[in-house]
């Protein structure tokens, strides 16, 4: 059964047909909750909510005509972000009352994970954590969700071109920490910022 | 893919490489069919856009009962938006919220509005009790999302008090009521240019609600941009007091008209300004008000209950000797903490004491206070039912068409329902808006103390004493002078040609002193001879008697300014805070406009009129929005 067939099944009705969707797209959801929550727990929770919500609105759904794939993954995948956009705001209230959360502690990498030596992993993490927060959420969407820019864009509520110079600046920031780590200062950073707020307007 | 974005592809692979080491940090992937399909199986898909469908106004409502002495109850909802998680969950749950018809719109994923939808699945309500009240600390508007609690096992199928399952066959909702909740939204699109050739009247009921602009300014504050669902462009051109002459009678128009400072040369913008008349402290009717106030847990979210309580108090402040007040809080349960009463002291002490806890039962808090009303129902006076919530997720068993009704058939008998929202994230506009447009109402939206004030002090007159009813516009344009037309805004309160003169039609309801502006953008006919451009009606019925009159007045193509300049600054401001909700609105009329446009022209306006502090406050919007659109 394709996948477009599979979401006129479940507009239909059958649940059944809908295993095949959850199957195929909860990784990379999963995945992606991870990235953004950080929280193993949470990002569990997020993924189920996420499902529950796409099966219930999964009428409303409109497959894509051309192009590869439905657009279904992209589209869940922004009911998913949505969900976690509303969590952390939720969040970031109680941490100022109880502190923030305790990290997750990081498992040993199996697999294609391995991939990365922990080395390189640490350092970009590093440079990663001094990302503007939006920056980060548009590299995430794009090297892990794998989603094009006029989906990222229609996930985040932005124009495209805030997602392509988002996505270029971390690209470019991350890139520069790697190669300099020790001449890219918060300062560094901050001016940056600021000049790419005059860039873009 | 082929967006190419970055020129260094090796590093581009590296950053792949790292997202995919850290996501393999979560472990497997969890077997979430399993987990889900108790409940998938439980639950058919929404039926899209149904929501649409009942907001849209009736057409064949009940007639009025004239006759009936139109005491109004204010039901003033308070409600304090119950959508955090885990506050849904009351009463057998209809909906465990996820909200399909969101999802139909692009635009609504812009924002927090929808992204706060689906609270509904989470925690069970217990967990929503009882936390710490960040609400002295929190900043104004910037209202976090409701839950203070953390979201238990999301719906988890057979946990007791969890929102159980959506749809569920055992609840007495009607199928269209489900997804109904957690409609936050609700995008009613953008008026065509309509040739005047083809259809001269344009026709549609009054609205005084401002909620709109202070949701946006709520979204702005906090950094975000409105989800432009969230924009209705008339609550945004209304919140702003143009400054007409008070009316004696109690409507009079003013007509005015220049070259339109956007978009392209050859447009211009009419202005249909209606001024109610104010109606003073002294004048002013007696009033039996029953609070409902929603004190769920979400409400003791930022400074949801210390707004509502605000208000209250001020309230209490500003009543006439012959006034009443009771209040019914609501959360798992509604409970009468005082029937109506004149004993002040007895009302502050129990304000002050108002906690919040609890999940949200809206449909018994109504419930409760209707019949508290209708108890206490005194004829000649104002009878009416404030809610004061942050939306409701759940109203109980029935499900919002029922309660819509009932709500209509009270009003009917006398006794109206304002709503007033709190709360920011999570927060019910579709809701509240219905609710108290079928309770012929008003709708307003609290996020500051400033706002609380001018709603509860000086503006209590306009919220209780309702100078028309079922008021309605219909402009007649001349084929001659006027090519074609454009309607900005008012797209929710459209009406048909032959529904202005149909007093079975529901309308808009107006409050002493209020004013209603409507603006239309006009392609005139190049070279027309002198004459009119428009003739503008009005018709509404008296909230007492019934009875039914209309005023108009005309305007033509001499007395149209040439260019903006010759038009009021005030004007020139209207036409400003008008292009800026169509461009948050994401209008297709507007595509070519800019908000730096908007600000120049809202700031040379400011320099020459007798500016407010809101007025003021505008600019500093603007400049939010162009900050956040880069």
């Amino acid at each position: 059964m394709d996948e477009h067939a599979a979401v006129r099944r479940c507009q239909d009705g059958q649940s059944d047909a809908f295993r095949l969707i959850v199957e195929r797209h909860s990784g990379v959801l999963y995945g992606t909750a991870y990235l953004m929550t950080r929280n193993r727990a949470r990002a569990e929770e997020m993924v189920q909510e996420a499902l529950l919500l796409a099966w219930r609105g999964i009428r409303s759904f409109k497959p894509r005509k051309s192009g590869t794939g439905s657009g279904l993954r992209s589209w869940m995948i922004r009911i998913l972000v949505n969900r976690v956009i509303s969590e952390t705001r939720r969040n970031r209230v109680e941490e100022t009352a109880m502190g923030p959360e305790t990290p997750e502690p990081a498992v040993e990498p199996e697999g294609e994970a391995r991939v990365m030596r922990a080395e390189e992993r640490e350092l970009m993490g590093a440079a990663m954590s001094t990302l503007p927060d939006e920056q980060r959420k548009a590299l995430t969407l794009r090297y892990y969700a794998d989603l094009s820019i006029p989906e990222i864009a229609r996930v985040l509520g932005w124009a495209e071109g805030t997602v392509k110079s988002r996505i270029h600046r971390g690209l470019r920031h991350l890139e520069q920490a790697l190669t300099l780590p020790e001449t890219v200062s918060d300062t560094d950073l901050q001016t940056d910022s600021a000049a790419s707020m005059r860039d873009e307007q | 893919m082929n967006d190419q974005i970055y020129d260094n592809p090796e590093f581009e692979a590296r950053v792949r490489a790292w997202f995919t080491s850290e996501a393999s940090d979560a472990g497997a992937s969890q077997e979430f069919w399993d987990r889900i399909q108790p409940e998938i199986e439980n639950v058919t898909p929404d039926t899209p856009s149904f929501s649409a469908r009942i907001l849209r106004f009736s057409t064949s409502g009940p007639a009025r009962s004239l006759a009936v002495a139109a005491a109004f109850v204010v039901v003033l909802f308070v409600a304090v938006v119950a959508l955090s998680s885990g506050v849904i969950n009351i009463g057998g749950g209809i909906d465990s919220g996820s909200d399909s018809s969101n999802f139909d719109s692009p635009a609504a994923t812009s924002g927090p509005a929808a992204t706060a939808a689906p609270a509904a699945t989470a925690a069970p309500a217990a967990t929503a009790v009882a936390t710490s009240r960040p609400s002295q600390s929190g900043s104004a508007a910037t209202a976090a999302p409701a839950a203070t609690a953390a979201p238990g096992p999301s719906g988890a199928p057979g946990v007791p008090g969890a929102s159980g399952v959506p749809g569920d066959p055992g609840s007495p909702g009607t199928p269209a009521d489900t997804g109904f909740d957690n409609t936050f939204f609700e995008d009613y699109g953008v008026n065509p240019y309509i040739a005047t050739e083809d259809e001269r009247f344009s026709t549609f009921a009054m609205d005084v609600d401002t909620a709109s602009y202070t949701i946006t300014r709520g979204y702005l504050q906090q950094g975000q941009l409105p989800p432009s669902e969230a924009v209705r462009v008339e609550e945004f051109v209304n919140y702003f007091d143009q400054g007409y002459a008070p009316s004696t009678d109690v409507f009079s128009i003013e007509l005015d008209g220049v070259r339109s400072p956007f978009g392209e040369d050859n447009k211009h913008l009419l202005r249909v300004g209606i001024q109610g008349k104010d109606v003073s402290f002294a004048e002013r009717k007696d009033a039996v008000i029953t609070f409902v106030i929603d004190t769920s847990g979400s409400m003791g979210t930022d400074r949801r209950i210390g707004l509502a309580k605000r208000g209250l108090t001020l309230l209490i402040d500003n009543l006439r000797e012959g006034d009443r007040v009771g209040i019914v809080e609501y959360g798992s349960e509604a409970r009468v903490l005082i029937n109506p009463t004149d004993d002040k002291q007895a009302i502050r002490e129990l304000i002050s004491a108002l906690d919040t806890g609890g999940s949200t039962n809206a449909e018994d808090g109504l419930t409760t206070g209707y019949a508290m009303a209708t108890a206490f129902f005194e004829e000649g006076k104002t009878n009416r039912v404030i809610l004061v919530s942050d939306g409701v997720a759940n109203v109980g068993q029935t499900g919002p068409d029922a309660i819509l009704t009932k709500i209509k058939e009270f009003s009917n008998d006398g006794i109206t329902m304002s709503a007033v929202g709190v709360g920011f994230d999570n927060f019910n506009d579709v809701l509240l808006e219905k609710l108290a447009d079928h309770g012929d109402g008003n709708y307003v939206y609290i996020d500051t103390d400033d706002e609380a004030t001018d709603l509860f002090g000086d503006g209590l007159t306009g919220l209780l004493e309702v100078i028309a009813s079922d008021a309605k516009i219909q402009v007649e344009f001349n084929p001659e002078t006027v090519d074609r037309y454009r309607l900005i805004g008012y797209e929710n309160r459209a009406l048909t040609t032959e529904q202005f003169e149909d007093d079975s039609v529901d309308a808009g309801e107006v409050g002493a002193g209020h004013s209603v502006t409507a603006l239309y953008e006009l392609r005139l006919v190049d070279g027309a001879p002198e004459g009119t451009v428009a003739n503008v009606r009005v018709r509404y019925a008296d909230p007492e008697s019934g009875e039914v009159s209309e005023l108009d007045s005309t305007i033509t193509n001499q007395a149209l300014n040439p260019e903006i300049e010759g038009g009021s600054a005030r004007f020139r401001f209207t036409a400003a805070v008008a292009e800026f909700a169509e461009l948050l609105k994401e209008s297709f009329w507007a595509q070519e406009g800019t908000l730096e446009a908007v600000l120049e022209e809202a700031q040379i306006a400011i320099a020459l009129m007798d500016a407010t502090p809101r007025d003021r406050e505008f600019i500093t919007l603007v400049e939010n929005a162009i900050a956040l659109s880069n």
